[in-house]
């Protein structure tokens, strides 16, 4: 591998945080976009090149995927960063638009699991990670994979209000979890090995969130109680949840 | 997603990661014992 160089988007999120630390640990060469110079500063101290751009904008991205090899979408949508349709499916379309155009060898997306599952459909971000999944996997002019990873162990914390975790719904199927750290180990051996094709990604558990929670309790050392609460308190003013 | 996950779960295989991307992952104990 003589261009070392991968442009990674989102690299202010968890999942492309976490990416901008292992790249750049396995000897890759990392370019973080970011909206604006201050944003990029954390992958700027981790020793990676900041481009400055946005995916809504596709004149601010050539510059930004020019001399790398490949590139890795961790795109998320979210307060203050527009639509899921503005950013997970024409943001990352622009994005591949310009990775093909400067010859980008190596595409790799972090989807999530189940993102095509028809319930999912009524997911925003979910549905529109599915819409850009299709379009990637059906692009034959770049090497591409895609990364389904299960529930990130971060979200528990956002579950959390003090030693209560809310759980909305009865939750009596089993979830997978897995660590935005291991997702970017992944991505790293994606890059390393060639890994190309679309891929589920869990972690060894897969159990019931009381389960999850107790596990987490065991491990940080803290008592938690966990409240489920009927689905439809998602919805009530107030209400602050990744899982809608 | 919530409601995805009360109705369908949210379970994937775990050797994809182990044995394709030779990534040794951690458990939710390990995670949160790191954090603690």
């Amino acid at each position: 591998m003589k261009n070392r160089k991968v442009l990674i988007v989102g690299a202010t999120g968890r999942v492309g945080g976490a990416a901008v630390e292992e790249l750049l640990e396995a000897g890759l060469e990392v370019r973080a976009l970011a909206r604006s110079a201050e944003k990029g500063e954390r992958s700027r101290k981790l020793g990676a090149e900041v481009a400055v751009g946005d995916v809504t904008q596709p004149r601010t991205l050539g510059s930004a995927v020019q001399g790398c090899f490949g590139v890795f979408s961790a795109l998320g949508a979210g307060p203050g960063r527009g639509s899921s349709e503005l950013v997970e499916y024409k943001g990352n379309l622009n994005l591949l638009s310009a990775a093909r155009s400067a010859g980008v060898e190596h595409f790799v997306y972090n989807s999530a699991l189940m993102a095509d599952h028809p319930q999912a459909q009524k997911v925003g971000p979910l549905r529109e990670k599915a819409r850009f999944e299709q379009k990637l996997m059906s692009t034959e002019d770049i090497s591409t994979t895609v990364l389904r990873p299960a529930m990130f162990m971060e979200t528990l914390y956002m579950m959390l209000q003090g030693p209560v975790a809310f759980v909305p719904g009865h939750q009596r199927h089993p979830i997978s979890y897995i660590s935005a750290r291991d997702i970017a180990r992944a991505v790293v051996r994606a890059f390393q090995w060639k890994m190309y094709g679309r891929y589920d990604l869990a972690g060894p558990e897969t159990i019931t969130f009381n389960e999850a929670f107790e596990r987490y309790g065991q491990g940080s050392g803290k008592r938690i109680h966990v409240l489920h609460v009927p689905l439809a308190a998602l919805r009530l003013p107030g209400w602050v949840s990744p899982y809608v | 997603m919530m409601a995805l996950f009360d109705a369908a779960g949210y379970a994937a295989d775990p050797s994809i990661l182990r044995d394709k991307f030779g990534v040794s992952a951690q458990t939710l104990e390990e995670w949160a014992g790191a954090d603690r």
